[in-house]
């Protein structure tokens, strides 16, 4: 199940990405719009309920 | 100028045929791979990253924070996004001292401290200074850590000093500085123009709080690339608020590192380049390289200290103590003038001030400077053989302005 994590910025999705990659989870760093402006993500293909974990112990902060 | 030198030991085209030894401005010259780097990134890196969501968009983003965490990684830094590219180690400087001193209070600093630290401080104060200056003892560490430690007070800020000297090369005990820095519940800010990709740096482990690098020294890069490590807790205020490419619906500056204090376009071959560099660096090893310059620069001192009329300034040169630069003069001969004889013969110096006129002050050698030698990692044995003999050659001669080679 795909899932698009938003972050804050650019180095954040980066981070994020390599982050999921060392749980041997592929994540796309990718650009969207939205009520904030431009901003950045992470687009998961196989969600799990440890992704966000995993981020925010990495210190990625997740917005809605 | 005659073109076809050697570059990682090999002869390669376009690199100009000098014996150069004034590493210490800028690295010369830039290893292949770097070369390599800055190429390929003008032809697949073109896009502004963090801009658009096309694959090269993507592509030239993703590039430039694998060369955050390259740099990141060098340094020890466990969080990436605390490693921020700017245009300068000037530039890095800038920004930190004007944060820190927002606030009003004064920092303590060096005596061998370079304009990229004092003309900052005077711009915020003009009137009043904001700084201590503090006079060191390279060769006593103890010494130098009590002069600090005289010099904090309730006002004192920061504690700010440069890891080694751009015309003595002498390195000063920044661990132990971090460490009073931080008895005093003080950051320390360290100004490694001369000292990034020469010596070892742990960030973590000494301690440093902010790092300031230039790209193109010791790192290896371009001119007009450099790093700011944030390794501490204070709100870096940027020195120009603008497009980030993230949050752009608000007026407001982003909070988040690096973002904060990265507006506008980066320069994406400059970092693609810097990021070679430091590859090159991490694969042939810091302390190898920092071995092989320390011996051309004792050969350099010991044959110089030896020539009558020739006066080096600073300590013979200790394994970790220096870095590879050195100062001297000649009596009776202007520094231009040596400097211009040598250039004559193909050897790359500067001479004067350095832009760092305390550091002359100290040393007494107001208001003409010296003639400064600064070797890097291709400077060969036999550059700084033919450089003496050359050097010897200038002072036997005095009046004769084409002498030699």
């Amino acid at each position: 199940m795909q899932a698009y994590y938003r972050v804050g910025s650019l180095a954040n999705a980066a981070r994020a990405k390599r982050i999921l990659q060392a749980h041997g989870v592929h994540g796309y760093m990718k650009r969207r719009s939205d009520s904030e402006g431009c901003g950045y993500g992470v687009l998961v293909t196989n969600d799990s309920p440890q992704v966000a974990r995993w981020l925010s112990e990495g210190g990625v902060t997740v917005y809605k | 100028m005659a073109f076809g030198g050697r570059c990682d030991g090999v002869q390669v085209k376009g690199v100009v045929k000098m014996i150069y030894l004034d590493n210490a401005a800028t690295s010369y010259p830039k290893a292949v791979a770097v070369r390599r780097a800055v190429s390929e990134a003008m032809v697949r890196y073109g896009a502004n990253p963090g801009r658009g969501g096309y694959p090269m968009a993507m592509a030239t983003s993703e590039m430039v924070e694998r060369c955050r965490k390259t740099a990141a990684d060098f340094f020890g830094v466990d969080d990436e996004r605390r490693v921020i590219f700017t245009p300068s180690c000037t530039q890095s400087l800038n920004t930190v001292l004007k944060s820190l001193l927002a606030g009003g209070g004064r920092v303590a600093i060096s005596d061998m401290e370079h304009n990229a630290v004092v003309r900052p401080l005077h711009a915020i104060s003009p009137r009043y200074p904001v700084y201590d200056t503090v006079a060191v003892t390279p060769a006593d560490d103890e010494a130098t850590v009590a002069a600090f430690r005289r010099a904090v007070t309730s006002r004192t800020k920061a504690i700010v000093c440069t890891h080694a000297s751009n015309v003595t090369g002498e390195v000063l005990p920044i661990a132990r500085l971090a460490a009073l820095a931080h008895e005093y519940g003080l950051p320390i800010v360290v100004d490694a123009a001369q000292s990034a990709g020469h010596v070892p740096i742990d960030v973590k482990a000494d301690g440093i709080d902010y790092l300031c690098a230039a790209g193109h020294k010791g790192l290896g890069g371009l001119m007009g690339t450099g790093l700011l490590v944030c390794n501490g807790e204070a709100e870096l205020r940027p020195l120009a608020e603008g497009g980030t490419g993230s949050h752009s619906l608000s007026p407001l500056q982003p909070l988040e590192l690096p973002e904060r204090l990265e507006s506008g376009t980066l320069n994406v071959t400059g970092i693609a380049g810097l990021s070679a560099g430091i590859q090159t660096l991490m694969t042939e090893g810091v302390a190898r390289i920092e071995q092989h310059e320390f011996r051309l620069c004792r050969m350099l001192y010991e044959a110089l200290s030896a020539i009558d009329g020739v006066t080096v300034y600073g300590e013979s040169p200790i394994l970790r103590r220096h870095v590879g630069v050195l100062s001297f003069t000649v009596d009776g001969m202007t520094c231009d003038d040596i400097a211009q004889r040598l250039a004559n013969a193909g050897v790359a110096v500067r001479a004067g001030l350095h832009c760092a006129p305390l550091t002359h002050r100290r040393l007494g050698t107001l208001p003409h400077g010296t003639i400064r030698l600064s070797v890097g990692r291709y400077t060969t044995w036999q550059d700084v053989q033919k450089s003496v003999r050359i050097i010897k050659k200038i002072v036997a001669n005095p009046l004769q302005f084409n002498a030699i080679i």
